[in-house]
């Protein structure tokens, strides 16, 4: 995929752009590949990911493929190392003293781990969502514009925040107080905040952990609708302790399970098994998925 | 130990009743086909005890329905739920067609001995197929369930038979024996395929596969 080759190569360190190796510009927002008829492009490859802290082994051999256009969610029991595999995807385990990645994730076909791979670059292409609303203790506007202003992106911020709001579905609700503090907002409102000020970002991929647990049934509905909408041009990954909102919201369906070393007192988690959501609600191949969508947990 | 007990005695409960359902179907059937090749005089049971197996059917029906509302069922539970459904809807239809059966008994028509022969032989071959479509869903057979269809190419065959013969009739009652017999024939084959489906439903259930609900398109 052409356009994802240059997204790939945007990942490396400035010393290859100096180089050469990578002359395309970051493509804008509106250029982006219609999903329609490529929902099978492949975003995000894992093979044989274990995540490690210190020697403790917290995910083993998940192989996994994230496709664009796609909301694949990723549930299973508490320590199972489901959210463990999302921080892995946008390399938020660089900022964890002692954690590290064996095997192999590529992003576009590029090694995510790669050396001359730039984090920062990984987080704004793979942006994340997190479990409690975060806003900075800013302005509605200044939150949005975060991520641009730190990026350097070559944008008109004042379109750049009304877009980002409005594909969060939130610009009608504070249009008319953008300078009024972020704090001010309801959980539910703070939570879309997040996504938008994520999308200002211009990501490829959102990445969203338990994004509805701190929020109200209506607030999750509205999130849950924002995602159907986003997922036209985002892929998304959700990780959700809410099997009813994996089957409600998502296309493919990963499901978890950990094995236990009751010596050790520690668990492990591994991938079971994934699938199309509505093979892994109505007839899984695994009894342990079996056994924990239907509430049955052996 | 296994979580939602309480769901799990419900869905239990529900298997049963739904099996009791299948029971008053099977005797209404029993009724209905002894009273067309024999005893019309208990066409009468078979007509009024469908009231019975309707009530039930509904009572069924919301007991699903509520469990389906409460307990959002996924995998093999949204499966069992379904099956049941249909599986219900099933055994009250094979009701209202030995009703339908019944009914011809009591109409005045000339009980030609071969055409006798022929309706007695499918309903021999009709109640075989809902006695064992019973057991497909209670004891959740899948052996059983996958041979159900080739069965009913039998009960098929002997119906195209009963309409070879009536085709063939002539004379001044002809035509009330071509219309009840006839009537009655269809409706015993149409409990046959009721029996199929449950077969089908049940194999669906049991497997996951799509393509054990094949009869569904037939």
């Amino acid at each position: 995929m052409a356009d994802g080759t240059t997204r790939s190569g945007d990942l490396l360190t400035e010393q290859h752009r100096d180089r050469g190796e990578v002359a395309a510009p970051r493509p804008a927002a509106a250029a982006r590949p219609t999903v329609a008829g490529a929902s099978d492009d492949l975003v995000l490859d894992l093979k044989d990911l274990s995540v490690f802290y210190g020697s403790f082994r917290a995910v083993r051999d998940v192989s996994l493929d994230i496709r664009k256009g796609q909301i694949t969610a990723l549930i299973g029991p508490s320590g199972c190392g489901k959210t463990t595999v999302l921080r892995s995807l946008n390399r938020m385990h660089d900022l964890v003293a002692g954690a590290r990645v064996e095997g192999r994730i590529t992003y576009h076909g590029i090694d995510l781990y790669g050396p001359d791979v730039d984090p920062v670059e990984v987080r704004r292409r793979i942006g994340m969502v997190f479990q409690r609303p975060n806003p900075f203790p800013k302005s509605i506007y200044d939150n949005v514009a975060y991520g641009p202003r730190i990026a350097k992106l070559k944008v008109n911020l004042d379109q750049c925040v009304e877009e980002a709001l409005r594909r969060a579905a939130l610009w009608d609700e504070v249009k008319d107080r953008l300078k009024t503090s972020a704090m001010e907002l309801s959980g539910g409102q703070q939570q879309r905040l997040c996504i938008a000020r994520t999308v200002a970002a211009q990501p490829e991929v959102i990445l969203m952990d338990e994004p509805c647990s701190a929020l109200d049934p209506v607030a999750t509905m509205r999130i849950e609708d924002l995602m159907q909408e986003l997922k036209t041009d985002y892929t998304i990954v959700i990780v959700t302790h809410n099997m009813q909102q994996a089957a409600r919201v998502s296309d493919r369906t990963a499901f978890f399970t950990a094995e236990v070393d009751a010596t050790a007192d520690r668990r492990t988690g591994l991938l079971v098994e994934v699938d199309s959501t509505d093979v892994i609600f109505t007839h899984p191949s695994d009894p342990r998925t079996e056994n924990y969508v239907s509430g049955r947990f052996g | 130990m296994p979580g939602r007990v309480h769901f799990g005695e419900a869905m239990e409960a529900l298997r049963v009743d739904v099996d009791a359902l299948g029971e008053m179907a099977e005797q209404a059937v029993v009724g209905a086909v002894a009273a067309l090749v024999g005893d019309p005089s208990r066409a009468g049971v078979v007509i009024a005890g469908d009231d019975r197996l309707d009530a039930l059917f509904v009572a069924l029906e919301e007991r699903a329905y509520s469990l389906v509302a409460q307990q959002a069922p996924v995998a093999g539970d949204l499966r069992f739920l379904m099956a049941s459904l249909r599986v219900m809807a099933d055994f009250e239809k094979m009701g209202d067609r030995a009703v339908a059966v019944a009914k011809t008994s009591r109409q005045p028509w000339e009980r030609e001995s071969q055409t006798l022969l022929l309706l007695a032989r499918m309903g021999e071959l009709a109640l075989d197929l809902v006695r064992d479509a019973r057991r497909t869903w209670v004891d959740q057979d899948l052996g059983l369930a996958s041979g159900l269809s080739a069965r009913d190419a039998t009960l098929d065959e002997c119906y195209r038979h009963l309409i070879a013969h009536l085709v063939g009739q002539a004379g001044p009652y002809a035509s009330l024996l071509v219309l009840h017999a006839s009537a009655a024939g269809r409706n015993l084959e149409r409990i046959a395929d009721h029996a199929v489906m449950i077969g089908e439903r049940v194999a669906y259930l049991l497997t996951g596969d799509p393509s054990a609900l094949e009869a569904e398109i037939r």
